[in-house]
């Protein structure tokens, strides 16, 4: 049965029609449930009773609220919050320091807190959906070099790397209406520090449906966890934890009832008995006695006050329904939408002569979802749910050439699929040597070549997102101690969520820039990361850098091919990562059989998992056991 | 008189006059009154009684130990069947005997089970997907000598005193196609060559009164040793640091152990006892009762109660670099656990029927439950039969077992059996696949659907250094088998055996995937067994096994192409002296 919660509005009646002919087994038992969001009551009540644990804890906090698409609904902090005493004019956390090694990358630099709480209520809402709820420190478990962190000989996390997404020089994320009035409450919008690792943050729910996140900090530091195996009492988790009262994540999908590879992902260490108030008491008139919105260089303006959030899935919410029938009839994926409802990533051509036609762009996003429709998913429940995420294909200048959304995908993968894509397409193209060459990040060429020799890097070798991620950890390989580090990767001394290696050092510049921008309101980072680093692709219309919303190394995306011509990339991300590997491996795979004209990827031998140093070989792809619902059918990538 | 001197007149007796031995059922049994012989026919012919006032003429003979010899059975040290002083048939000084055993045990074993391609590089480039290559092999080579120093009478009664001392030397090679799967560091390649020398017994045994004419006796033995807590290993059979007092009564027809057990860490690679770790933070006690005859004439019945606490909450990485405890499954989080067996074990035979029976029920509670991250009680049973009836020279066996599943990881109760550490004997023992091979549960944490020389689907990390493991999916199997006596010194045996999970739930939260099937499969062995001497001093086995997946089996794992089955082949040569 396929899901259709968050294609159902109130106002769209031909979205309503859609979802009561694909909802049928839901409406022969019951009225079709309504697409559900925050208003600004809700918020006002999260918020409150933040703020009410917090002055019973007496930990001052400060507190955002998010809906499910990233628009900020209101940022509150309370009297006393955040200030320490060396700076006491100034709001801000640290960044926790590198507990292993000197301070590199973002590790020990003060941020300001307001940016850190949106980040950390961003996470909570982008990370989950109505499938799974996921929160900051499911985040850190799965952003370490183990999984689990701590874990000698284990493989990093799965998702390593997602904590530089969203960024906030994304091309893909949008800006807040404070800053762009074109934008409006279309999402998904840019987080100020991507995802974040740092408990007390959370997804927020209604009706089961996800609706947003809440982050908070009282605590001063913006950091992770990175002993997971003991009960933390984290201050910011606890007051976090209070405020989703009412609000909280059904516990049959929390995700301390999913499993990655066997290992239960942690929710919360806070339970409710460490709530020391009770959330029914919470007032606004209380908390506004203690603390004030404030506005937010960039994200949110306090005269807007409590704003409520938009419906998943409508045109407000920059994502709704395909009306086209094009991928599927049945369950049209989402599509992101501007203003007037037009779609701002139809299926095109590429601008480059020979590149991709527009009906290999939809072939290619076709087969794709198609495959998700009967995939098994990795991180949702109930068990043996569909696969849920975003497809995006770019052209070879790295431009947006088409993009779909499971409907109930997270929010997170959007950005991250349209990273996963442009990243395979740059390492695999002409253009990372000249990258690698520049000053800062000869470091990363001479690791690469001491690897592979000389001609690594040369356009010639086929790297995928996972391969990518192979060579970008701090052992290599992946998770084997006494090992050296990966050519793209930061070694084990230095290397934190916050620091690790060549995907931090691109885009340092940008973060360090819209940090200032948040703190002192300094010009804010354009919306393309990289610039000035990466080179924009030929043809292309913006002249964006090919990696214009940033590096992304884990599994999930593939150059595209036309013969021995690379052409664009393909990237899949929202659910497990073999999950994603597969269905953008397959849809490309099975793009090219359908076309029959060598669209395709790379040839095998061509790709980097033919050459093995150190006693292993990156991986190309890894296509996940018992893929499919409904069949005991494996090995379903073998021989492509 | 004393026994022995009677004994040995007796001896003489029956050499010196061979018709006249039944006169040993003449003589008083204790606690028995003898019925008085009939009187002899009288025949005057024949010589007359020698009086009783009479001056017997002594005879010095040789002790009876080698009075044998005078018919020339003489010491033979290099044939380990003889007679030997080398092998405790005769003392080396009083009562002192001296027992020496060397054997070598000899394996080659290709197998192949689903094992996975590699997580983070392959042996092989495109290999685009989980299920790796399954053919393996492992040779094993373990040489144990033993010396056994023992004081006293072996006949008839229990020796005053035994000292035994076992070293295991070790090598093992083992030869997979993928990486990663015998070391945790996949760049150390797909073979590996291992030597590791243990110690299987240390241990004193000393044998503290008589308390019953026939020798009904109490002993206590401290030190490695080897422990058994039922007829068939399905609770806790291994060589194991120990203290024991054990003995029996009512002439011999109850027997009773007391034993209290710490284990000793294993060696991961050759399973062989690794005493420069420290001990295991793991306690077993142990009270057993066997008792002779019960219900019927040749049937024994063991009742048992054991305690096994468990304390191990340090992480613990094998050998190879994989975590062991806690088990890479659920949270992970470290545990304890406290948990009492109540037993019911049987074996020997109705009439014709044989029979062997266990019946465990287990109670406790674990400190963590890795799925529900809360304190947990644990409730299980098991129960095994293996009839068996003999025709002539053919054996026919059934084997039927089960153990209880878990039917919610996330509940209050741990409802999935498990042992302590199980070495089963039923259904064909090694020779079947299933309870040779350890199946890893691959993409659903580090852990194996069942151990090494186990037949519970325990989800343990290791059957040897794991811990127990009580959120599993219980196992059903029912087999039948047989041994045929070609020769005496020839059997073989065949075994099918069908194998159903009792409740796939927890697969299902493990590997993300609804609807597991509880269809193991087929398990079909047969082997060869050869005694060429018809002596234990030379076995040569050969048994080759398959698993023909059910569907629980090919939702789990790799079923293309769709005739894979996997195969268990043991080639075993024990030579003993």
């Amino acid at each position: 049965m396929p899901r259709c919660i968050d294609s159902r509005t109130r106002t769209h009646s031909r979205a309503t029609w859609f979802c009561g002919m694909i909802g049928l087994g839901a409406a022969l038992i019951g009225p079709a449930a309504r697409a559900e969001h925050l208003l600004p009551t809700d918020v006002q009540q999260i918020i409150a009773q933040a703020a009410l644990e917090a002055s019973r804890r007496n930990a001052p906090a400060t507190i955002a609220v998010v809906d499910r698409d990233g628009n900020v609904l209101a940022v509150y902090r309370m009297n006393g919050a955040n200030l320490p005493f060396f700076f006491p004019n100034l709001r801000v956390v640290f960044v926790a320091p590198n507990s292993h090694g000197p301070n590199t990358g973002l590790n020990g630099v003060p941020i300001i807190d307001t940016g850190a709480v949106i980040t950390k209520a961003i996470t909570g809402a982008y990370l989950s959906s109505s499938g799974n709820a996921f929160s900051t420190r499911t985040a850190s478990q799965i952003v370490q070099d183990h999984f689990n962190p701590g874990q000698l000989n284990a493989p990093s996390g799965p998702l390593y790397g997602v904590q530089f997404s969203q960024l906030p020089c994304s091309d893909v994320n949008r800006r807040s209406v404070v800053v762009d009035p074109t934008a409006l409450s279309l999402g998904p919008k840019r987080s100020p520090f991507g995802l974040s690792a740092d408990p007390g943050g959370f997804p927020l729910y209604k009706n089961g449906q996800n609706v947003g996140g809440v982050g908070v900090i009282a605590d001063g530091i913006y950091g992770d966890d990175e002993n997971i195996f003991n009960v933390d009492k984290s201050t910011d988790e606890i007051i976090a934890l209070a405020a989703t009262s009412g609000f909280s994540a059904p516990a049959s999908i929390r995700a301390d009832r999913i499993s990655a590879g066997g290992l239960t992902l942690r929710y919360s260490d806070a339970v409710t008995s460490d709530i020391l108030s009770n959330p029914a008491q919470a007032t606004l008139t209380a908390a506004l006695s203690q603390g004030v919105l404030v506005s937010v260089n960039g994200y949110y303006s306090a005269s807007q006050g409590f704003l409520g959030g938009q419906e998943h899935g409508t045109v407000a919410s920059g994502l709704t329904p395909d009306q086209s029938g094009a991928y599927s009839t049945v369950t049209p994926p989402l599509l992101m939408v501007n203003a007037d409802g037009s779609v701002r990533y139809p299926a095109r051509a590429g601008r480059i002569p020979g590149g991709l036609s527009a009906l290999e762009v939809a072939t290619i996003l076709r087969e794709a979802y198609q495959l998700t429709l009967k995939a098994r998913a990795a991180i949702r429940n109930p068990l043996g749910s569909q696969v849920a995420v975003t497809i995006s294909v770019v052209d070879a200048n790295g431009e947006i050439l088409g993009s779909v959304t499971n409907p109930d995908a997270p929010v997170f993968g959007i950005d991250v699929s349209v990273q996963k894509a442009r990243s395979a397409l740059l390492m695999s193209g002409p253009y990372i040597h000249d990258v690698l060459s520049l000053p800062s990040f000869t470091s990363y060429l001479t690791q690469a070549q001491s690897f592979y020799g000389a001609n690594i890097m040369n356009g010639t070798l086929g790297f995928s997102a996972r391969a990518i991620g192979n060579l970008a950890r701090d052992t290599y390989p992946d998770g084997i101690g006494n090992t050296p580090y990966g050519p793209f990767g930061a070694p084990v001394s230095t290397n934190t969520p916050f620091s690790d290696g060549l995907q931090e050092a691109l885009i340092q510049g940008d973060l360090v820039r819209h940090a200032q921008f948040l703190s002192t309101g300094t010009p804010d980072v354009g919306a393309a990361c990289t610039r000035g680093i990466v080179p924009a692709g030929p043809n292309s219309a913006s002249g964006q850098p090919i990696l214009a919303d940033g590096l992304q190394i884990f599994p999930g995306g593939f150059g595209v091919y036309r013969g021995n011509a690379l052409i664009g990339g393909v990237g899949v991300s929202g659910d497990g990562v073999d999950q994603d590997d597969m269905t953008a491996f397959l849809g490309l795979y099975n793009a090219g059989i359908d076309l029959g004209n060598g669209l395709g990827h790379v040839r095998p031998e061509a790709r980097v998992s033919f050459f093995a140093t150190h006693g292993a070989r990156p991986i190309y792809v890894n296509c996940p056991t018992t893929p499919l619902l409904n069949s005991s059918v494996q090995n379903l990538c073998t021989g492509k | 008189m004393s026994l022995r001197l009677r004994s040995a007149l007796l001896t003489l007796g029956v050499l010196l006059a061979p018709t006249v031995a039944s006169a040993q059922e003449e003589f008083q049994r204790p606690g028995t009154t003898p019925a008085a012989p009939e009187p002899a026919p009288v025949d005057n012919g024949a010589i007359a009684a020698p009086s009783p006032s009479l001056t017997y003429e002594i005879l010095p003979l040789p002790d009876r130990n080698r009075i044998i010899e005078t018919l020339g059975v003489k010491d033979n040290p290099l044939n380990p069947y003889a007679q030997s002083t080398l092998k405790g048939d005769r003392p080396v000084f009083d009562d002192w005997f001296v027992t020496l055993e060397v054997l070598s045990d000899t394996l080659v074993e290709p197998r192949s089970f689903p094992v996975p391609s590699g997580a983070v590089t392959t042996a092989r480039p495109g290999e685009n997907d989980k299920f790796g290559k399954p053919d393996q092999l492992v040779v094993n080579e373990t040489l144990l000598p033993s010396l056994s120093i023992t004081k006293g009478d072996t006949t008839f009664m229990p020796p005053e005193f035994e000292f035994r001392f076992t070293p295991a030397i070790n090598y093992n090679y083992a030869h997979v196609e993928e990486l990663g799967l015998l070391r945790a560091d996949p760049s150390k390649g797909t073979n590996r060559n291992d030597t590791f020398i243990g110690i299987q017994e240390a241990f004193l045994d000393y044998h503290l009164r008589n308390v019953s004419d026939r020798f009904d006796f109490d002993s206590i033995r401290v030190g490695i040793q080897p422990i058994n807590l039922d007829f068939r290993g399905f609770l806790f059979q291994d060589d194991q640091l120990a203290a024991r007092l054990f003995g029996n009564r009512a002439n011999n027809r109850f027997q009773y152990n007391l034993e209290f057990i710490q284990r000793v860490e294993k060696d991961t690679n050759s399973g062989l006892n690794d005493l420069s770790q420290p001990l295991r933070r793991d306690y077993t006690a142990a009270a057993n009762l066997f008792v002779q005859d019960l219900p019927v004439e040749g049937m024994t019945t063991e009742f048992s109660v054991v305690h096994n606490w468990n304390r191990e909450q340090a992480f613990y990485y094998d050998k190879n670099g994989f975590l062991v405890r806690p088990a890479a499954i659920g949270d992970e989080r470290p545990h304890k656990y406290n948990v009492t067996y109540f037993g019911l074990n049987n074996d020997g035979h109705f009439g014709r029927v044989n029979l062997s029976s266990s019946a465990y029920y287990v109670i406790g509670n674990d400190s963590h439950n890795t799925f529900s991250q809360g304190k947990a009680n644990i409730r299980a049973y098991f129960a095994a039969a293996e009839p068996s009836i003999d025709f002539d020279w053919i054996r026919v066996r059934a084997s039927a077992l089960y153990a209880s599943g878990d039917h919610d990881p996330y509940g209050k109760t741990e409802t999935g059996f498990d042992a302590i550490q199980e070495n089963p004997q039923i259904a064909g023992a090694d020779t079947s696949y299933w309870i040779r091979q350890a199946i890893p549960l691959i993409g659903g944490g580090g852990v194996n659907l069942s151990s090494r020389n186990g037949v519970l689907p325990s989800l343990r990390s290791s059957g040897d250094e794991g811990q127990s493991n009580f959120i599993n999916p219980g196992l059903t199997l029912f087999g039948v088998g047989t041994d045929l006596d070609i020769l005496p010194e020839l059997r073989v045996s065949f075994n099918a055996n069908h194998l159903w999970f009792n409740d796939t739930t927890v697969l299902n939260v493990l590997r993300q995937q609804p609807g597991v099937h509880d269809d193991i499969g087929w398990d079909l062995s047969s082997a060869v067994t050869y005694r060429p001497f018809d002596t234990q001093n030379v076995v040569l086995r050969l048994s080759g096994a398959m698993l023909v997946p059910g569907q629980g089996f090919k939702d789990l794992y790799i079923s293309e192409p769709t005739t894979r089955v996997y195969y268990s082949v043991l080639t075993n040569i024990i030579l003993k002296y």
